[in-house]
């Protein structure tokens, strides 16, 4: 739950592009395609998004974050690229890394949120409720928002404990 | 893999209700297929529709949507709508949108309603 981690909203200017360098290189022996503490980049469109979750459910398997955590990650990374792909042009980036204690997910795309708060108050159960972020929000640790006229850009934090 | 590989729909009528039996993963790529079969003839005539979720392993908001939408459109025509338990993961999305408690769920997709 969300609970603990208050949501930031940033403008995307503030945010860093590339996360911030960390020591240590490749651990030995680690898959070739997801180099640990390296940034790993993957553009999507609207076919990627099966291909999207079972990439993001490897990773975090192979960095050994609890199933059931992985399970939300993967959803929350899902309902986001969703989003992209439904209101933020039809395509987007996500760029995944880990910190000491966290996998860290960011989704950018084209569109621009018409309200950063979105999805902080729990939908009801009609059909036409938007909750994409409002699951986000719930299962991940911390997701700050920035939109702005260069884009919107989603940036999840999951933690291993 | 095309997005009609990843979800199957099954319609069968028993007794008094629709079962419709999902299996694989619902998202915002084949829910217009659900919506489709929602929308088919063949349930309009039953007391009850039955969504059977059992074989549900992913489920996500437009999903979640067109489960909704289906409900409504049970409740406009006079229609006892009901879900099974999914996966996991689709009882977690559930829980965190709120909308399990709203949903009318059954054991089994064959439970008598009362």
């Amino acid at each position: 739950m969300a609970a603990g981690s208050p949501d930031a909203v940033r403008p995307v200017a503030a945010m860093p592009a590339v996360p911030p360098p960390r020591t240590g290189g490749p651990v030995p022996g680690a898959a070739p395609d997801v180099p640990r503490g390296d940034l790993w980049e993957i553009p999507f469109a609207a076919e990627d998004l099966y291909e999207l979750r079972r990439l993001v459910a490897g990773w975090a398997a192979r960095e050994t974050m609890p199933e059931e955590a992985a399970d939300d990650l993967v959803l929350s990374v899902h309902e986001l690229a969703t989003n992209s792909v439904r209101h933020g042009g039809g395509v987007g980036m996500l760029r995944l890394w880990r910190t000491v204690e966290a996998l860290v997910c960011e989704v950018q795309d084209a569109g621009r949120l018409s309200d950063p708060s979105i999805g902080s108050e729990q939908p009801g159960d009609a059909a036409a409720e938007s909750r994409g972020l409002w699951i986000a929000r719930q299962l991940c640790d911390l997701v700050e928002i920035g939109t702005g006229p260069a884009g919107t850009l989603v940036r999840l934090h999951k933690r291993f404990v | 893999m095309g997005a009609t590989e990843q979800l199957h729909i099954d319609l069968r009528q028993e007794s008094d209700r629709v079962i419709v039996k999902l299996e694989g993963e619902l998202d915002m790529a084949n829910a217009p297929l659900l919506q489709s079969s929602i929308e088919s003839p063949d349930l309009s005539g039953t007391k009850t529709v039955v969504l059977d979720l059992q074989g549900l392993t992913f489920l996500d908001s437009t999903g979640l949507r067109i489960i909704l939408a289906a409900r409504e459109q049970c409740w406009r025509r006079g229609q006892e709508f009901a879900v099974t338990p999914g996966s996991q993961q689709v009882q977690r999305l559930l829980s965190v949108t709120g909308v399990g408690e709203h949903l009318r769920t059954i054991a089994t997709a064959d439970e008598v309603l009362v």
